[in-house]
């Protein structure tokens, strides 16, 4: 009998596992963490964060120099941080502001002397070149949302600064994904498997935890169906990649 | 009986290891990729499957 109780702790501690470790996340002023890698080529931190449904944030810091493009509703904000220095630009449908610690610079979309303005502000700004450069070194994978946002805001940066070369690469780019056929995709090997099965489990897992981070404390249903899901997508996934690499 | 036990160990071994890995993918990144990964994963159903063993109520003789 004790033994049968040890089983089932074993059993149910496992599936507790999930719960225990979504816990060690970290919350912040920008969302939560839902994305943090080292880039190889810069050793610079970059960071996603989600502070809701239509509320993420990018993060590139490198020692005390750090990027980061917010995209909320509508509006885009870049900041580039140096300890004190900021320079932060936002802007949505109907207006451009510029930040940089003298005070507001509002530009309205229409405007036709925006870009003088804009020029005579921080068109000589070292810190805004700085992030751009440290952006345009992450090396991020070709056609991944990442590496359309780190060349989207080199390009802004750049052009506050005067420089159009952000510009080129961001159309050479976009060229090159444009001139990509696609293909019917087909698994070739096991590596195929394994990284098809990481991506849908990595995914059940975000999803798990969003589920529990959206329901209140007392609704029993409500987490035993994040539970119920969860235990499908992950159950499912692994029994896909088993078929994938043909153990049964 | 002992056929079904097994039988029964290694379902649970299956279960317990495709719920746990999705976040030991999420919580350690050189999980993803397959040779770290893999080897996690066998370890991890080795695991669970030895300790169900050690754990497992048997008739006394």
């Amino acid at each position: 009998m004790r033994r049968n109780a040890v089983v089932f702790g074993l059993v149910t501690a496992s599936l507790c596992v999930p719960a225990v470790a979504g816990a060690a996340d970290r919350e912040t002023d920008r969302g939560r963490l839902i994305h943090v890698v080292k880039d190889p080529a810069t050793k610079a931190d970059v960071r996603i964060y989600e502070a809701g449904p239509n509320d993420l944030t990018l993060e590139v810091a490198q020692g005390a120099l750090s990027v980061s493009k917010r995209l909320t509703n509508g509006r885009a904000v870049t900041t580039v941080r140096e300890g004190r220095n900021e320079v932060r630009l936002s802007f949505d449908r109907a207006e451009f502001v510029i930040n940089d610690g003298r005070g507001e610079l509002v530009i309205a979309a229409g405007s036709t002397d925006g870009a003088r303005q804009m020029q005579a502000r921080i068109g000589q700004s070292a810190l805004v070149r700085r992030g751009a450069d440290l952006i345009g070194r992450v090396k991020a994978q070709t056609n991944s949302p990442l590496a359309h946002q780190l060349r989207s805001t080199r390009a802004l940066l750049l052009l506050m600064v005067g420089d159009t070369t952000g510009r080129d690469e961001l159309a050479a780019y976009m060229r090159q994904l444009s001139a990509t056929k696609a293909r019917p995709v087909s698994l070739q090997s096991p590596t195929d498997c394994w990284n098809l099965y990481a991506v849908e489990a990595i995914a059940a897992w975000m999803e798990y935890e969003q589920c529990y981070a959206a329901i209140p404390w007392w609704d029993v249903l409500g987490m035993l169906a994040c539970d119920v899901i969860y235990d499908m997508r992950a159950i499912g996934a692994f029994s896909w990649w088993v078929h994938c690499v043909a153990l049964s | 009986m002992r056929m079904a036990v097994l039988v029964l160990q290694l379902l649970i071994t299956f279960v317990v290891t495709a719920l746990v890995m999705p976040a030991l993918l999420f919580t350690i990144p050189a999980a993803r990729n397959d040779r770290f990964g893999l080897a996690l994963m066998s370890g991890t159903a080795i695991l669970v499957f030895v300790v169900l063993r050690l754990v497992w109520p048997r008739r006394r003789a």
